[in-house]
């Protein structure tokens, strides 16, 4: 197995003179290529800005990133953002649909900023949203839409441009149970036909209980990794009666 | 559950024999609450015994799990009042991992850190596998089952949160001190008045 993402001392802190917020120290971690991993960790342990440094949209203070080898700390904000756009696909915890623009629209947007044609970015984006099962629903704006059926346009906006990775920041946070099971499951079954990567923050053990690895974090330091087996076998049984 | 009340539902909706007995319990269950024939035919003579269940057993055909059993009029109000008794869950106060917690929490070989995350990693993984299992079954046409499984899926979460809550208070959970045993006055209590 290969790694996709590589961290080495990752740090990242906030203010200056003397008021200094560590929200990472010193991170080291490997996530090899097709791991579906949950970040988990009380608020303020670091794990949406992990996610954030990881995922290109923010810079350490310290340390390096490397996604395919490719070192994130050598990209300007024009590179960081073409590597984005190409590699990986976010899901946030609300949507962060654009409310003027269609379900297709949407889809469609970050092949349009990457420099495809319009007609063959509606197109693509057509194909996503079935993929998703939203087929039906691609003239309805966001607000026209359900929760959970806004999180699946947005999740087809994440699979459009054929991401390597996929980060999502509390992608069930907004929803219920049911519709949560739903999203992880599309989120599930979009790493494991491609073979891709899925990272996931996360403070909902259910959510995490899918992934095959959970790393804890705790002020801003990795104090458990947890990797999960997954037998073939589906488990012996929930429950045992007694006898008689 | 106990088999001799999944006899008497059974029994309730329908006369059978102890054979269709043990494939319907299974049917009903879909787990490995694993009913072995010889335990239903044990269960059912007990049954019959205190005129729970009877048997009519089809002319000449006398070979015992041939034998066709109904409920009685007092089986009947024996389930009934199986059904309306509320279950009481049992509590965990007594179970080993708090005992282990409590007692890391003044002193032992490893820290309270490392039982809380040794216990979270097996929550986890049990959880991990009722999520794998639950992927597979069918919400329309085993409905019951994922059901059952909600229930054990509600329960891990709930016992993960407990270990959230305990690591988020570990630091003043250290701080804890069990209360001095009081000293007991010896000899026989004094009266205070006679």
């Amino acid at each position: 197995m290969s790694s996709i993402v590589r961290v080495e001392a990752l740090s990242k802190h906030y203010g200056s003179n003397g008021v200094r917020l560590e929200v990472l120290k010193g991170i080291d971690l490997n996530i090899e290529e097709g791991e579906f991993v949950a970040v988990m960790g009380p608020s303020g342990s670091g794990k949406s800005t992990l996610l954030h440094l990881i995922g290109g949209l923010d810079r350490p203070s310290g340390g390096r990133v490397w996604i395919k080898d490719r070192a994130l700390n050598d990209l300007d904000d024009k590179g960081l953002s073409q590597l984005r756009r190409q590699q990986i696909g976010f899901v946030f915890q609300f949507f962060n649909l654009l409310a003027v623009l269609s379900a297709r629209e949407n889809v469609a947007m970050p092949l349009i900023l990457d420099g495809v044609k319009r007609a063959a970015a509606l197109q693509r984006a057509e194909g996503a949203l079935e993929a998703v099962g939203l087929a039906d629903r691609k003239d309805h704006r966001p607000a026209e839409l359900s929760g959970g059926q806004q999180q699946r346009v947005a999740i087809a906006r994440a699979l459009v441009i054929k991401p390597a990775l996929i980060m999502g920041d509390e992608p069930t946070g907004a929803l219920d149970t049911r519709t949560g099971d739903e999203v992880v499951n599309l989120l599930r079954q979009s790493i494991s036909q491609e073979r891709r990567t899925l990272v996931v923050v996360t403070h909902d053990a259910r959510v995490a209980a899918h992934a095959d690895r959970i790393i804890y974090l705790k002020d801003g330091e990795i104090v458990d990794d947890n990797r999960l087996n997954s037998g073939e076998r589906p488990l012996a049984a929930p429950v045992s009666g007694e006898a008689s | 559950m106990s088999v001799k009340y999944a006899i008497l539902a059974l029994l309730y909706q329908r006369q059978m024999h102890g054979y269709e007995l043990g494939k319907q319990l299974a049917l009903a269950l879909k787990t490995d609450w694993d009913v072995k024939p010889g335990q239903i035919a044990s269960t059912l003579a007990r049954l019959e015994q205190a005129e729970l269940v009877e048997p009519h057993s089809a002319a000449g055909d006398a070979a015992p799990d041939r034998k066709i059993y109904h409920l009685t009029e007092k089986g009947v109000e024996e389930l009934r009042l199986w059904y309306l008794t509320a279950e009481v869950r049992e509590y965990r106060s007594g179970d080993a991992f708090y005992l282990k917690l409590v007692f890391s929490l003044t002193g032992g070989p490893v820290t309270p850190e490392q039982v809380l995350r040794t216990q979270r990693r097996r929550l986890y993984q049990e959880l991990h596998d009722i999520m794998a299992l639950r992927r597979q079954v069918d919400a329309d046409s085993e409905l019951p089952l994922l059901l059952l499984l909600e229930t054990v899926i509600l329960h891990l979460e709930a016992d993960l949160r407990w270990i959230e809550m305990c690591e988020g208070r570990l630091d003043d959970l250290k701080r804890y001190r069990p209360p001095k045993p009081q000293r007991q006055p010896r000899g026989r209590p004094k009266r205070d008045s006679e």
